[in-house]
Formats: C-alpha cells, structure tokens, sequence
C-alpha cells in the first residue's frame, strides 16, 4: 500500500538547531552539510520562527508531472517520491513546481534531492529531541493533522518571507 | 577534490592592511598535534605574534578556527577565536557556539587568520571560494543586532550567518565582545575590542560545501549511543528546560554565589526571585538551540512583569543572571534580562562589564569613588536604571564610562586610593561568578587558567558535588585522595591533579571545537575514548585515549609558554589582594579565604605534576620535548623563561 508513512512536523516544537540537517547529509552523503540535505530549517530571528521543509509525498505530485525527463517517479514500497540520478537533467522544474519546497538541487552532484523517508524510518526524526518531527502510520487523523500542519506552515512561512521582503526593500 | 575528512583542510588568511585574502593548505602533522580550535589557535599565535605587540595595535592577530567535529551531528557547534589579549595583556581566547562556526566550516575552511588593520570600517564576506573585504561604513556604529539585519538585506540572503562587534568593540572597550548568531559570544579577553582596533565590523559567511566523514555509518552508529546515553541520563533535563539559569539553585546552596563584589553569600529571596525557576515560569517563551544540538539549551524569552514588561530576546546564561544581578546587588528578573539584550546589542562580555560596575558601586559605598567620579550619579547597589544607563556609558566609553570599560582590574589601578584591594581578579581577567574562596580546587583552576580566572578552562565540577551526582570514591580513585571532594582542604595530594586533569580535557574540548556540555565536564559519558571514536570516523586518522590528553597537555604548555613569553610568571598565579585577605560572609564557607602560604603549597604541588619547575612555573625542556615542542623551548630559551635540563 503506498503513502503508509507520513512525516509529521510541529513548527512551535522545532529549536532551530538542524540536527536533521546535518542526520540527513550525512546518511545520503556522507557529509554533513545542510546544502545537501533533503530537509531544510528556514530560521528567523529574533522572533524565533523556525520552519522545516521537506517533501510532503503528495498523492498527486507536481513534481512528476512537471519532470521532462521522467526521472521522478514514486517507490511502491515506502510510497516515496524517488529520483532517478541517471535520467535527472537538474533543470529544476520539479522545484518551480513543488507547492512545499520539498525539492532541492544538489549542486554536487548534479541531481534534484527529495526526501525518502530513509526507506521507512527517517533517521531526523530519530534525533529530533522535541519531537517538532514525527513519523507516522498514515490513516484519517494523521492525513488531517497533516492538512492543519501545511496550512500553519504555508501562512508562517510566507509571513516571515514577507517581513524580510518587505524590510530589505526599505533598506 | 582535496583528502582530508572531518577536517577541511584549508585555512583563509585575510591581510586588512593590504587587502589581500590568501588561502593555505592545513598540514595534517600540525592538525594531529593540535586538532583544531583552541589549540590550533593558541600555537598560531605563540609563533607568528610579533614579540612586544600592541594588543590593540594592528600588528595583533585574530585567529578563528572550527574544530574536526565542528559541525558533525551533536553539541558541535562551537569555535574559537585567540589574541593577545587587550583586557589582561596575557593569553587571550574565547569560544562561541551558534551557527557561525560551522557555517564557517561548510563554506570550506578550518580556520581564519585576519592580519593588520583595515584603514576605515569593512566587513568580510565569505562565501565558499569567493572572499571579498567591503566597505562596512554603513554599519559603523549600529548594534550587532542591527548590524546583523542590515547586512542580511543588504545580501539578499537571512540564511548568511553574521559574526559582528557592537559599539563596545569600536569603541574599544576592553569588555568588548565578538558576537554572532545575534546573541552568541565569544566574549571573554576583550576579542572585540581586537577587532575593533583592526576596523572589522562583521564577517559574514554563507557555506555550500560541507564537511566530508571518512566513516558516515561509523559517526552515526556512534552518534546515536551518545545521543541515547545523554538523553537518556536524569541530568539531561535541566540543559533543555533551564539552560545554565537553574545554577542559581544549584550553586547558591553551597556558597559559591557572590553578592555585592563579593562581600555576601547568602542573600535572602535571591532563589526565588533570580532562579532558573523563575526564569522558566515567567519569562521563557521558546527553545532555540546552536547548530545541530539535541541539548538546546537556549532559550528566548519575553519579560512577563515589572518596568520591561513585554522585552524579548534570546540566551541568556547564569553568569549573565549573576553578574547583572547578584553581583550588584539587583534582583529584579525583568531588568537583567533588559540588560542582557543591551550588552548584546552592544557587545559585551556580561562577566567582565558586571564585574567593573560590581566594583565601582562598591568603591563608591566604601567612599573610594564619588560623585565627583561618577559622573555626578550616586552608585547604589540593585539600582537596576543606574546599571543599564553604566552599560550603555561602558559601550560608548561615555563619561564614567570610559573608566569602566578598562574592566576591573585597569579600573583599579588607574583609580589608585587602594582600590586594587576590592576587585576580584585572576591574571587581570575578572572571573566568572563563583566564589572561589571556599573551594580550594576551584580556585586552584581559576588562578592557573591561561586567559584568567574562568569556568571553563579547567574547573573540576568533582569539588562541587551536589546535584550534578559526583561519585566522591571515583574521584578518590581518580585523583588519588580521598579530599578532591572537599571544597575548604588544601589537599596537595588530588586537587593540584584533578585540575590538571580537567585543564587538559577542557584543552582538547576546546581543540575538537564540543561543547562542554555534552561531556563528561557535564557528568555525560563522554571522554576520551568516545572523543576518539568520534575523531577516527570523522577524520579517518587514529587517535588512541592516551594521544587526546596528552594533545590536551600540549595544548595548554604553549599557552602557559605564551604568558612566560609576555613576562607572566609566578606572581600571576597567586590570588588578587581581595582573595587573601578578605574572608567569606554567609554561607556554608563562611570565614573561608585563599590564604597564601597554603596557596602557594598548592600550586608548588601543581607545578611539579605538570613538569614545571617547582619555584618559577617555568616548564622543563624535557617536558616541552615529551610534547613535542622543542620550537617552544628553543623559543622560551630566547627569552630566559624555560628551565633547561
């Protein structure tokens, strides 16, 4: 069955420090480095806003769709959407085209990087130490919850996306 | 593609005067003997400062170096900045977390050296393999936390982390702090004032490059039995939920909580009006944390009674509670934590700026300053308007201000009329707020700390006890008397070796560029033996437990040789006039005092374990040798300061 995991994340819970950064470079790169990693921590201080983005596993992903190579596909097993390094131009469509932000370029490799749940039991998650990260059996509570949790993420983002617009324009 | 793991393997050299960035490879014997850090730092700077420098002069170096762990998974997010120091004239460091350090690291580079002196404000932009020095004059004079905005606009980019100096650095105030991730500091020795001094505002750093692990499933498997034996250890709690602020009802119980400059121990209320309780059921508001650390112990808050009723802002520590609020007397939450934010936006060091207004309102009460002094203000203690208006003065060097931004020591000395007898001092640096004068240890470590009188060079939490669970027989076991665990015994047998112990612990920490607090200074079982598994899987080069302390030592030998160097020896060691003579009010220590004759069997005893002579505190050439460090000998031979063998 697919979409069987879902990552869960609180924004209020999150301390900003991107342990799941530096966990998910190094699982997938062997590095530490939060320019390769598949989950991103947007801080904004002074307030204190710290917002994780990663990929949603949308059921109807744009990021597919909008692929000219066919390199991003889904695996039937974890229900991951899965880029295929070989086939992936690094056009960056998949990103114009990700609602979530759930896609990056890795610029050394030369690939576009989502997240893959690390097969089933994502290791940010193992080290989140305020459980601002969760990974859950999917069924009707949590797919809500979910929709609550892109709804906060989507307004608080974008308030602090403008604020810092707003604020260099000023300037 | 370069071969280096856990390490980057280059180091940017950035000349001001010339305006000339340079980039040089980092040598892997170098980086065995030193690791990184403090201790790569502190032999740069015993080899290249020029003899006789000016600390504020532009022939002083800035060294900023990360660590081989910085920026793995854990507490790991610190760096370290060294100097001759322009507060003390000695050995000068500090040491930062946040998220600049590794930033630092992921853009490419172990370490940063910044020569000569800018002719007017710039800031430096480092950004992977492009460095550029720009024009910082806009900045000039704006607080760091201004300065932070305004650069992070003016990039187009809030994600580039900013290291900046506030107006206490420019205008060189010798309690000046280097700042960065807003309210991080690196804030001891009077950094900021160094780079004040070169007309460096800011560095700002944006990294893509990360750092290679020769071993990534080695560093995760090994990662995650730190991460389970520390989160899983009752002390873990109080990192997370308190931060540092709950050492007010840890400490104060056992009398190492000073009041009025030291006059007071025991102050009724102060728990709970001052503690790390209270803090968390008013103030705190959200954890925050440095880059990659499960511990978070930051926190921001939002000031929830009194005249700053509303005020927020981020990180504050216990010796920044102690120093702006025991210290002088004031036990008003609300107005300390509005200090907090000033000495940040400022750029201060909370110790030593607590410290010399501590010490001025208690020159005033004895009669030693007046009004004639002070600018015409009274100085009365827990006057908490009276200590914000001298903070700010102290930044400007604005009047009175300018007296007190010499820091305690200075401060004395150019008052004269025996105020030296009042301040509170090791090796001119105003230490951090314990009452050293019951502990025996303690105050060992303090006086024997190559930057000054600090907690973090070498305190041995074992002479503490109390909540943070020390096995007194595993102590006993360790350093060899049953003693080491009682604070007022001059015990010559265990003390002088336990603080030789975890001087050198505190060295390597500060060399792999952890946090204490993830170790076992914090009761964590973490030491060498995890530091060097840590060490083997991010770097792919061996070190045995033995190797890590003995590089512990070797590291605190070249700053110990630096102070010789500068003409401190013996004398620099022993406890400030107010420490001898002065005995304890209150408390479970009451009465205690540091009293010289006993002192100096104590630190007789501690010359001899570290292979120095017994008399002067002159290291051994054959000791200097065992470390590797004929250059320092030969070095120290120069300047009559080694004792040949």
């Amino acid at each position: 069955m697919q979409m069987n995991k879902v990552l869960l994340f609180h924004i209020d819970s999150c301390t900003g420090c991107g342990l799941c950064e530096s966990v998910c470079s190094l699982v997938h790169t062997r590095t530490t480095n939060p320019a390769r990693s598949r989950i991103r921590v947007v801080r904004e201080e002074p307030e204190g806003v710290y917002i994780p983005t990663f990929c949603q596993q949308c059921e109807d992903a744009p990021c597919i769709a909008a692929c000219p190579t066919v390199a991003i596909g889904r695996n039937q097993l974890t229900g991951a959407i899965e880029v295929d390094r070989d086939l992936c131009a690094l056009c960056e469509q998949c990103i114009e085209a990700c609602p979530f932000r759930g896609i990056y370029p890795d610029e050394i490799d030369q690939v576009v990087i989502a997240c893959d749940l690390c097969g089933g039991a994502p290791n940010c998650v193992l080290f989140c130490e305020t459980k601002a990260l969760e990974c859950l059996e999917s069924d009707a509570a949590v797919a809500q919850k979910k929709q609550q949790a892109l709804q906060d993420w989507r307004e608080r983002l974008s308030a602090v996306e403008e604020q810092f617009q707003s604020a260099t324009k000023q300037a | 593609m370069n071969n280096w793991f856990g390490w980057t393997g280059k180091i940017l050299d950035v000349d001001l005067t010339n305006r000339k960035v340079d980039v040089h490879p980092l040598d892997r014997a170098f980086a065995r003997a030193f690791i990184g850090g403090r201790g790569m730092n502190g032999k740069r700077l015993f080899d290249s400062l020029p003899f006789g420098a000016d600390p504020l002069g532009p022939e002083n170096l800035l060294f900023f170096s990360t660590g081989p762990l910085t920026g793995i998974p854990g507490a790991t997010a610190r760096f370290n900045v060294s100097f001759l120091s322009p507060a003390t004239g000695f050995f000068g460091d500090a040491n930062s977390g946040g998220h600049w350090g590794p930033e630092l690291k992921f853009a490419g580079y172990d370490g940063l050296i910044i020569r000569g002196k800018a002719d007017r404000p710039v800031y430096l932009s480092i950004q992977d393999d492009t460095v550029e020095i720009r024009d910082a004059s806009e900045f000039w004079g704006q607080n760091v936390w201004d300065t932070t905005a305004a650069i992070q606009r003016k990039m187009k980019d809030p994600a580039v982390q900013v290291l900046a100096i506030g107006q206490a650095g420019e205008n060189l105030a010798r309690v000046a702090a280097i700042m960065c991730s807003i309210t991080r500091a690196a804030a001891r020795c009077g950094g900021g004032a160094v780079m004040g001094s070169k007309n460096l505002k800011a560095i700002v750093v944006k990294g893509s490059k990360g750092v290679k692990i020769a071993d990534a499933p080695g560093m995760m498997e090994n990662f995650q039995k730190l991460y389970q034996a520390i989160t899983t250890d009752y002390k873990f709690g109080f990192y997370p939920r308190y931060g540092t602020s709950i050492l007010t009802e840890g400490l104060y119980p056992l009398g190492l909580l000073p009041f009025y400059n030291y006059q007071h121990t025991q102050v009724e209320g102060a728990v709970e009006k001052v503690g790390g309780q209270t803090f968390v059921d008013k103030h705190f508001t959200k954890h925050r944390a440095c880059q990659g650390c499960f511990l978070h112990c930051d926190h921001h808050y939002q000031v929830s009674e009194g005249k700053y009723q509303g005020l927020r802002g981020q990180k504050v520590e216990w010796e920044t509670i102690t120093a702006f609020g025991a210290r002088c007397g004031n036990l008003d939450f609300g107005s300390i934590l509005h200090m907090n934010n000033l000495a940040n936006q400022y750029g201060m060091d909370t110790i030593s700026t607590g410290g010399s207004i501590s010490l001025a309102i208690d020159l005033f009460q004895k009669g030693i300053l007046t009004t004639a002094d002070t600018d015409g203000r009274e100085l009365r203690w827990g006057d908490s308007d009276l200590l914000a208006d001298l903070i700010r003065k102290t930044a400007y060097r604005e009047g009175f201000g300018n007296l007190l931004a010499e820091g305690a020591y200075w401060m004395a000395q150019k008052i004269g009329r025996g105020a030296d007898q009042h301040v509170c001092h090791m090796k001119r640096l105003d230490p951090s707020t314990e009452d050293v004068r019951g502990f025996k240890a303690i105050a060992l470590a303090f006086h024997t700390s190559t930057r000054g009188g600090d907690h973090l060079r070498g305190q041995p939490p074992a002479e503490i006890g109390g909540f943070r669970g020390v096995d007194p027989k595993v102590m006993a076991e360790r350093f060899g008397s049953p003693d080491v665990g009682k604070p007022p015994v001059y015990d010559l047998v265990g003390k002088p070796r336990m603080v030789i112990w975890y001087q050198n612990f505190s060295a390597i920490v500060d060399s792999l560029e952890l946090c204490k607090f993830g170790t076992y200074w914090s009761r964590f079982p973490v030491e060498y033996k995890e530091f060097a598994d840590l060490l083997r899987c991010a770097t792919g080069e061996e070190f045995t437990a033995d190797e890590l302390m003995t590089a512990g030592e070797r590291v605190f030998n070249v700053e110990k040789a630096f102070n010789l160097r500068q003409g401190f020896g013996r004398e620099s060691d022993l406890p400030s006039y107010k420490l001898q003579h002065e005995p304890v009010v209150g408390g479970p220590h009451a009465g205690e005092r540091l009293h010289l004759d006993k002192f100096n069997e104590l630190l007789d005893s501690y010359y001899v374990l570290r292979g120095w002579d017994r008399q002067t505190g002159r290291p051994k050439r054959s000791k200097l040798e065992q470390l590797g460090l004929a250059d320092v000998a030969d070095e120290l031979v120069r300047r009559g300061q080694i004792v040949e063998q």
